[in-house]
Order: structure tokens, then sequence, then C-alpha cells
């Protein structure tokens, strides 16, 4: 009996060296991708330079706000791209002037991370609400193997070969992406994320921070104005109670 | 000018433009065939050109996109020929052409659509055989599009290949 609950006991205390190590090896996993800027779950959101549009210059609203992973190092100009396409082709697309909002996803090839992108693109993910449409940008064919892309690349949305891109928009990392609005010629946002889901819910939350910044301007104005609530010039119909 | 350039074609488009050079080959069962296929089709060079978002899926002569056209769009599309068209008559013109706004009509269209005019024109430029065909978002408006098309198409340079 004594020689039994012995032998458990050295059990026990292996199995807790090796949980210890394991978990240490996860957070040292962990600690590295966030250095390169590959994010999991919630924990992978970052903020954002304040880098600004080509014409009047307007802040850059953060895809997401908190802590710090990847930043991107663009100078917040909005820049049309173009390139090559995985099927020996050349592809430009219109970023500048245009009434869309366009969400750029710089991917690679060999990126694990990006694979989920890939699968999510092919098997016609839908795009968020508040994105017209989805142009993928790789790294040109002196980086990238255009037949490993042919055979990732989905049918339905553009796939630009383009490392100059890569180079005018800063991107630190990959998977990253970058919502533009057209209209206004500005960045609305940019970020890594790991899944389509966690970029989806990040427009979301960013399209909220940007309606709330601008009630909160609106009402600042108002206020410079002299016009404070209930005032009665907000309700020219008279007000209902 | 946003450089666009492959197949022998080169274009600067203005900020905002977009587009795509691109052989079309025959294909069976959804493989691309490098030769002709059994009916003689041949892989043809196709440029897409646009002020407006090119869907990833479109035909050749732009169905898919022109449906997606408003007022202010434009289209303008390049279809190479084969070699052996170069000497038929329908092609003797030479060079790449500029565009008269009267001579659009929304008749010239492959596919009539309500308020859009066309205009398809057969030239050859550095032994090369192509169709340009150009789609108008308005047919009203054509006094004022032709001229930003005609900008794209000064910056066309065909070379041989």
């Amino acid at each position: 009996m004594t020689i039994l609950v012995s032998a458990l006991t050295v059990v026990v205390i292996l199995l807790t060296i090796v949980v210890i190590g394991l978990l240490r090896s996860h957070g040292e996993m962990l600690r590295a991708f966030n250095e390169l800027g590959v994010t999991f779950g919630h924990d992978g959101e970052h903020d954002h330079d304040s880098a600004t549009a080509p014409l009047p210059a307007q802040p850059r609203t953060p895809l997401h706000a908190r802590d710090r992973v990847a930043e991107g190092t663009g100078d917040g100009t909005v820049y049309d791209i173009s390139g090559t396409t995985p099927r020996g082709g050349a592809q430009a697309v219109g970023l500048q002037n245009r009434n869309e909002r366009t969400l750029l996803a710089f991917l690679t090839s060999g990126c694990a991370t990006c694979r989920n992108f890939w699968d999510a693109f092919r098997n016609d993910a839908a795009l968020p609400r508040s994105v017209d449409r989805l142009v993928i940008v790789t790294k040109s064919n002196d980086e990238e193997s255009p037949a490993a892309l042919a055979n990732l690349a989905p049918n339905d949305h553009a796939v630009v070969m383009s490392s100059k891109a890569w180079d005018d928009y800063g991107v630190p990392v990959s998977p990253y992406f970058v919502l533009i609005d057209g209209a206004t010629g500005t960045i609305d946002g940019e970020g890594a994320a790991s899944t389509w889901t966690q970029v989806g819910s990040l427009l979301s939350r960013a399209e909220a921070d940007t309606e709330a910044e601008n009630e909160h301007r609106i009402d600042a104005d108002l206020r410079a104005a002299g016009i404070t609530p209930n005032d009665p010039t907000l309700y020219p119909t008279g007000r209902d109670t | 000018m946003t450089p666009l350039s492959s197949h022998g074609v080169t274009v600067g488009l203005p900020a905002g433009w977009e587009g795509e050079i691109f052989n079309r080959a025959p294909e069976v069962d959804g493989r691309s065939l490098s030769g002709p296929d059994s009916s003689g089709e041949v892989a043809r060079n196709v440029v897409h050109l646009a002020n407006f978002a090119l869907p990833a899926e479109r035909g050749d002569f732009g169905s898919g996109a022109v449906e997606l056209m408003n007022s202010g769009a434009l289209l303008v599309i390049l279809f190479e020929h084969g070699p052996e068209s170069v000497e038929m008559a329908l092609f003797a013109r030479k060079g790449v052409p500029q565009l008269d706004p009267d001579e659009f009509h929304p008749q010239q269209m492959q596919r009539t659509l309500s308020g859009q005019s066309g205009r398809q024109i057969f030239f050859n430029e550095a032994g090369r055989a192509f169709c340009l065909y150009v789609v108008l978002g308005s047919h009203r408006q054509r006094q004022m599009l032709v001229p930003l098309v005609n900008e794209v198409l000064a910056t066309l340079d065909i070379s041989e290949i």
C-alpha cells in the first residue's frame, strides 16, 4: 500500500511539472506572437497612430482600441493599388474618389493565420455591413508564389500582388486589414486579427465608435453655438412631450 | 497616374480608376487550355478599365459590370483578336483611336441597358488586332464623359509580343 501511494505521489508530481512546463511554453509562444503582431481572440487588439488622409487631415479611427500589438507605419494617405495577379495578368484597384468602403486584406500564402482568411473568402464569407467590397493584397511575385496564390485565391474577390501597396500602407504584419472610405479619401481603421469573425466584430465596434464620436462632436458644436439640450430652436414645430 | 502593364499593353489610370489585363484561355472542365479548344477557340488578351469597382467575375465584354454602372460610370474594354485578323479590312484602322461623343449610341451596346450607350471600334497596332468597346453610364452625359475616356486612351501603349 505504501509503495502504491508513493508511486502515485511521484506520478502526480511529474504530471504537475509537465503541466507547468506546457503552460510556460504556451505563454512564451503567445508573447512571441504578440511581439510579431499576430493575435488570438480578444487579446489581439492594438491602437493606431493618428495618420491623416490626403485631403483634410482627419484622425484615423482605430479598428480596435485596446492593447497595442502591431502598428501600421503608413502615412495615412489612400493610395490606388497596382500589381500583378496570381494568374499572370495585371490589376489596378481604384480607392480614391470612390463612393465605396473597401476593406484591404493583406495576406500571404505562407502564414498559418492567413489560411483562416483564404478559406473563409473562398467559402463566400459574408462581408461586414459597413464594407462594400474586399480586395486581397499579397506581396509581389518576387516574394510570393503565384502558383500557391492561384490555389488559395477566391473567385469573387480581387487578388492583387503588390509589395508597393504593403509599403504604401505601412503593413507591419500579416494578416492585416485596412478599411478605406473612398468618399472621404480616408483610412477609417486598420489592424490585425486572427479570424474573419473577429474582423467583423472589430469593424462593428469601430463603426459604433465613429458614430459616438460624431454625436459628441455635434453636441460640442451646438454648445459652442449657444444651443443647449432642450433649446427651443431644436424643436421648430414644438416638442412632443 | 497608376500604371497598369501586362501582355504588351501599358496604360496609365487616373486616380480612382481601376482595371485588369488578363489572358482569357479557353477552358475545359474548369481547366485552362494552353492551346485552342475543340472549337478552335484560342486564348485572348483582354483589358478592362473602369472608374467604378469592377466585379471580380465578369464577361469579356463587360457583362456583370455594365449592370453596376451609374450615370457617371465608364467602362473601357480592349479585346485582342488573333494575328490573322490584322490584315482584315475590319481592323484596317491604324493606332489607338480617340473617340467622338457624337458617335456613341445606345444601339451600340452589346446588350441594351436603359440610359447607357456604347461605341465599338476595331483597329490594329504593333501588328496586333483589337476591338475597343466603351460603355458610358449615361448617354446624356456623353459630352462630359467621353473626354475622360480619351484621356485614358491617350496613355495606352501597345507593343509587339
